[in-house]
Order: structure tokens, then C-alpha cells, then sequence
């Protein structure tokens, strides 16, 4: 077992994980999320796909999904943004990797994205004025982080964790300009109505967008 | 206030980010009406719904069953993954519970702060 694995799985075990009794119940256990890419901060969680029978378990130290073998090669599961992620960035701690080239991206996927984008949208547009600030910033990250997600989509690329958005935001002259050219460029810019046009502008008032 | 508890019932469950963006109204809201700044042990934080209800729980005596709603909620709404029918059926069961718990709650301890 390579090193990082080793201390991974030593940070689970701290982290309350019974790395041996769920090994013995799971074909796979794979780590996704900030971790994988050692991106992670003092603060993030650790991110498992566990194959095999079992529900969600989400804590500030973990959050586990579990898929059964027979999930994974179902379409819902293949055509998923998850699964996306996990194919290109998932680093497989427990078995191997049987499913990670059958991955794509559906249309469910796709119309979830646009459906998130303009619901948050709309969301915000009604309640901007009551919401704080801190509440505010944290949905336009989150807004941000799904236009850029969208185009990943779009363009068929791997779906990067969010650690890797941040980054490429920072790095790109950050501004409402930019993330409405993400839209144009992935012809998405009708998710964008002149209502929400409105809040859009407000938003470089948020921290993130300066 | 009234209209970040009411603003639940209207919600579409099926709407994962709807859904997220009312909770955290309501959270904001609850927050500065009730937990005053110098007792805000959240400080620059944004705590979810869930963790805003246990702190008047503790505070003001909030019913189990209104911090168990918005443990539902807070559970699933972190899901983002994925949203069948029956999580949104859940999230519909205890939002409306939720706004009767708090519109009671709210009816006799508005006036605390």
C-alpha cells in the first residue's frame, strides 16, 4: 500500500471510521473531494464512495455515499456528475476500479445543473434583501461553483472538485463579466433572465466576486 | 420573520437549491431576532437551520420536535447528489411541521430579545 493511502486510512480510523469492518462489507471504497487531491483545509471533511450496502452518513469529519455494485453500472449512476468526479480524481483506497471508463455525462445530468442554477438564481433574487452577508457569500460560491460545474459539462470535461474551481476562479480576474462569458461560451446565457440580471449585479458586492 | 417561516410552506421540496437558500433565511433570520450578538456562539460562521434551532432549544426551550425537523431538513438537504420522491416527501413533512412549531413558538417568545 502506497504511503498516502496508509495515511489516509490512519486519518479515518481517527476520524471514528472502522476501516476493517467496512473493508470486509465493500468491493470498493474510493476518496473523492478535497482529499483526493490533497486540497484539503484544517476544516473539510473527508469524502468516501463506499460500493457495497449501506446509507448516507454525513458529519463534519465524513461523508459517506454508498452505491451497490449493481448501482454502479446503471446509467442514473454512470451519467452522474458524481460519478464524474469520482472516475477522475477519486483515489481508490479499498478494491479496484471497474467502472471509471464507462462514465459520461447524461442529459438528466445537464438539466439537474441548469435547474440548480436557476433555481438558486431565483431564490436569491427573492430574499437578497433579507438574507446576511455570510449567507449571501455562501450561495454565490456556491452559484459561482455551479456555472462553472455547468461548463464542464457542457465541454465533456472531468468535474473537478471544488477546491480546483476555486483556484481557477482566483486565477482568472474574477468578476460578474467573466462568469456571464463561462455562459455565453457554453451557450447557456438564456439561464440568465434579465430579472436575474438584477442580483447578478449585487453580486460584486460579495467578497468572492472583488 | 413571518415571511422567512412561511416562505417554507411555498417552497418547491423538489428544489434542492430553493430549498437551501429558504432554510438559510430563516436561519439568518432566526439568528439575529433571537440569539442576541454577544451569546452568538456562531460568530462569522453560518450555521444552518438545524444548529440555529438547537441553540433556542437550549436558550428558550424550543420543542424536540421543531430541532428534529430541521434535523430532517439539514439532513437532506445535504444530499445534493441526489433527490427521489421520497426525500422530498420527508423534506415537505418536516417543513410543514417546522412552520407549526415555530409559528408557536414564535406566537408566545417573539418578544425575548
Amino acid at each position: 500500500m502506497s504511503p498516502e493511502k496508509s495515511r489516509i486510512i490512519t486519518e479515518l480510523k481517527t476520524r471514528e471510521f472502522d476501516w476493517s469492518k467496512i473493508a470486509e462489507q465493500t468491493s470498493q471504497i474510493i476518496l473523492f473531494g478535497s482529499w483526493a487531491i490533497s486540497a484539503q483545509c484544517e476544516f473539510s471533511d473527508i469524502d468516501l464512495l463506499c460500493v457495497g450496502e449501506g446509507s448516507r452518513f454525513k458529519s463534519s469529519l465524513l461523508d459517506i455515499v454508498w452505491r451497490s455494485p449493481q448501482q454502479l453500472l446503471a446509467d442514473k449512476w454512470l451519467g452522474s456528475e458524481l460519478a464524474n468526479h469520482i472516475a477522475h480524481y477519486g483515489l481508490w483506497l479499498h478494491g479496484r476500479d471497474d467502472w471509471g471508463s464507462k462514465v459520461y455525462y447524461s442529459e438528466q445530468a445537464l438539466l439537474f445543473k441548469r435547474r440548480l442554477i436557476r433555481s438558486r438564481f431565483s431564490a436569491l433574487f427573492r430574499l437578497w434583501p433579507t438574507l446576511s452577508p455570510a449567507y449571501r457569500q455562501k450561495h454565490v460560491v456556491k452559484l459561482r461553483r455551479d456555472i462553472q460545474r455547468l461548463a464542464l459539462i457542457k465541454s465533456r470535461s472531468p468535474m473537478k472538485p471544488s477546491p480546483l474551481l476555486d483556484r481557477e476562479w482566483i486565477d482568472s480576474s474574477p468578476s460578474v463579466a467573466h462568469l456571464i462569458d463561462i455562459l455565453k461560451r457554453s451557450n447557456e446565457s438564456s439561464l440568465l433572465k434579465a430579472s436575474d440580471l438584477e442580483v447578478t449585479s449585487q453580486f460584486i458586492l460579495a467578497p468572492d466576486f472583488r | 420573520m413571518e415571511r422567512a417561516i412561511f416562505a417554507l410552506n411555498d417552497m418547491d421540496y423538489g428544489d434542492f437549491a430553493e430549498a437551501e437558500v429558504i432554510t438559510d433565511n430563516l436561519a439568518s433570520e432566526l439568528r439575529s431576532a433571537l440569539i442576541p450578538k454577544k451569546s452568538d456562539p456562531f460568530r462569522t460562521y453560518t450555521p444552518t437551520l438545524f444548529e440555529v434551532l438547537e441553540v433556542l432549544k437550549n436558550k428558550y426551550n424550543l420543542s424536540d420536535d421543531a430541532v428534529e425537523s430541521g434535523y430532517t431538513l439539514k439532513k437532506f438537504l445535504h444530499d445534493t447528489y441526489e433527490f427521489d420522491d421520497e426525500t422530498i416527501e420527508f423534506l415537505r413533512e418536516s417543513a410543514e411541521y417546522l412552520v407549526v412549531e415555530l409559528s408557536s413558538f414564535l406566537g408566545q417568545n417573539y418578544h425575548v430579545t
